[in-house]
């Protein structure tokens, strides 16, 4: 007897766990039948896990292969997986939208190899990559087979071509898998949890691609020309990213509409205290010119009054432009770190007095500081921030929020700290997915801090949440070194 | 004749300036208060017939003040004076016995309305003038008690 055939299913399902950190769903309709489990699991290890190709080589293989199963799981979980590895939204499209290659160009084409004895490099021939992958398609499909065995051990050593034929049968196996139990569901599984939502945001035509793939991807059973099927798949996809483009930017904008919603009550208040002191200067220079007492200095002071206050509502209604602007097509400026932060301030420094919040701002070393940059745009991830900080503390015994700017090794560095406890671990790596949120139904869209994500990472810099701190803590780094005046 | 002592609550300094200018001469004395806290610590210490009140302040807002009030046993009239006026805040303190409730940023009635607070304070319900200014509170009470048949 082997130790395989004495395990139960809960022994797998630990062993499986262990070593993946969660169970795929992929091994969800053979949990309560360990032999079958055991096989499939074994499988995996040996011709997947343990198989020595590089990473992002197999999963490049098994995402282009999963996309001629009709059951989505294999397709959204290897591209996935995809992003961890390094391949961002928009090189992973592409790689999905690599035409099924065709007969005749395959036929035409060889690629020299570095001989049977030299391992191939993967990472810095991607022509060569591409056409190991295009060969692989036509081995898959049992088509012009054995010439592609042919050209693949040209190109590959013996051990790197045995590994990716082990790997080709194991991915029919998988998916023949996937096809036979259509139940298996991508939703359930963590990789793509971890990563979906992040990269349709990255590129809405991955979102078209996986709804459509079995429309767009022509199988290879045919000798479909290259370009035309090329033309006509890019087609579809700009037709419907366009619609997909338009959908994300109205998120985006309604995401900025719920953030002013959220601060409205606190922004009338701001603008009515000064109305109500210059409305009541006004009425006291009235009872002072009835008295004739328009000369003296009381009479004096509420001019100088009702025009500082003037001010007040001014920089607030100069504030509420952040929401206003389309800040994402400004051209980048010049400004300095204390406007930024002074208009992120504008809109939200009475309601943190108001709800007794103590607000801590140290900025004044860098206040000087001048950055090239959209400032309505990082005002805005600031402000989004503080309403963070201010919603988890409002109804806490203790309640501040610090704003820390400061420079640290030619980085601008914003630190945003409140007197919560920090953030459970179990979201600090979904907080900037998009869409992710702890606010009850209606109140946040969980696109702040993606939003924030984005447009930090556009001026070059990071946004990270601390967990090393105590208290609830967000770092922002913006390099100094282009453009600092 | 007595005109009472006022009481005025409000975290923007130059509105408390303001209003302890067009109300001293209506008033006996004009405390002023930056907060609930403080507008606390006065009336231990003084007798105060009417105390005219922001609602958002920190430390302690308009609405903690009254229940504070109000659990010592004081009957003070209280005037909101706020730019947070809606019908669900007017509800909730007229259930604490406000005496009436003035939006932000006017001042019209301000002095109508503060007069009669200092009149009630005082015991001096009867003989009260007609109203003039009538504010939506005064309105929304009306409608509360049956169009104004008590």
């Amino acid at each position: 007897m082997t130790r395989i055939e004495n395990r139960t299913s809960s022994d797998l399902r630990a062993e499986i766990q262990g070593r993946l950190g969660f169970f795929p769903p992929f091994f969800e309709p053979a949990a309560d039948r360990p032999h079958i489990l055991a096989n499939l699991w074994a499988q995996t290890v040996s011709s997947y896990l343990d198989n020595p190709l590089p990473a992002l080589f197999k999963e490049q293989l098994a995402a282009i292969l999963a996309r001629y199963c009709n059951v989505p799981y294999c397709l959204l979980s290897h591209s996935c997986t995809l992003r961890p590895l390094g391949m961002g939204a928009k090189a992973i499209l592409n790689l999905l939208m690599t035409p099924t290659p065709s007969i005749e160009e395959l036929r035409n084409k060889t690629v020299g190899g570095p001989g049977r004895e030299v391992q191939f490099d993967f990472e810095n021939d991607q022509a060569k990559v591409d056409f190991v992958l295009a060969c692989c398609v036509c081995i898959y499909f049992n088509v012009d087979a054995l010439s592609c065995h042919e050209k693949l051990r040209r190109i590959l050593s013996r051990d790197n071509y045995d590994d990716l034929i082990v790997f080709l049968a194991y991915n029919r196996t998988a998916l023949t898998w996937a096809e036979a139990h259509p139940e298996i569901s991508h939703k359930e599984d963590q990789r793509v949890q971890q990563n979906l939502d992040a990269l349709i945001l990255a590129e809405p035509a991955l979102r078209v691609f996986f709804e459509n793939y079995l429309e767009l991807v022509q199988p290879m059973t045919s000798t479909i020309s290259y370009d035309v099927e090329k033309k006509t798949l890019l087609e579809q996809i700009a037709n419907k990213s366009k619609e997909l483009k338009i959908q994300q930017d109205l998120a985006i904008h309604n995401s900025k509409f719920t953030l002013l919603g959220e601060m409205a009550s606190g922004i009338a208040h701001e603008i009515n205290n000064p109305l109500t002191i210059i409305l009541g200067s006004l009425h006291v220079m009235q009872s002072l010119s009835k008295s004739g007492l328009q000369g003296g200095e009381l009479f004096k002071e509420q001019i100088t009054n009702i025009g500082s206050t003037t001010n007040r509502i001014v920089k607030i209604i100069k504030g509420l432009q952040l929401f206003a602007r389309d800040a994402g097509d400004e051209p980048r400026a010049v400004a300095s770190v204390d406007k930024i932060v002074t208009d992120a301030l504008s809109l939200c420094q009475s309601r943190f007095r108001n709800n007794s919040i103590s607000l801590r701002i140290n900025a004044t070393e860098t206040g000087n500081l001048k950055l090239r940059c959209r400032s309505a745009q990082l005002s805005q991830v600031i402000l989004s921030l503080l309403n963070n900080s201010f919603e988890a503390v409002r109804d806490k015994e203790q309640k501040w929020i610090e704003l820390d700017v400061s420079t640290e090794a030619s980085q601008l560095r914003i630190a945003v700290t409140d007197s919560g406890p920090g953030i459970s671990r179990d979201f600090t790596t979904k907080i900037f997915q998009p869409f992710f949120t702890t606010k009850p139904p209606g109140k946040g869209t969980g696109l702040g801090l993606s939003i924030s994500k984005g447009i930090i990472e556009e001026h070059s810099g990071t946004i990270a949440y601390d967990g090393a701190h105590p208290h609830t803590r967000f770092i922002i780094k913006l390099p100094l070194t282009n453009g600092v005046v | 004749m007595n005109k009472g002592n006022l009481l005025l609550v409000d975290d923007e300094p130059l509105i408390l300036k303001n209003l302890k200018f067009s109300l001293t001469s209506y008033a006996d004395s004009v405390f002023l208060a930056a907060d609930g806290q403080e507008a606390l610590n006065i009336l231990e210490n003084a007798e105060i017939h009417c105390i005219l009140c922001d609602v958002n302040m920190p430390r302690m807002n308009g609405l903690e003040l009254i229940k504070k009030v109000r659990e010592l046993g004081n009957d003070v009239p209280f005037i909101f004076f706020t730019g947070h006026g809606n019908k669900e805040m007017m509800i909730e303190v007229a259930r604490y016995g406000a005496f009436d409730f003035i939006d932000k940023p006017y001042f019209d009635g301000v002095e109508e309305v503060v007069c009669r607070g200092l009149r009630v304070g005082l015991k001096l319900n009867a003989g009260l003038p007609p109203l003039e200014f009538v504010s939506e509170y005064q309105k929304l009470l009306t409608e509360l008690n049956g169009n104004g048949e008590e």
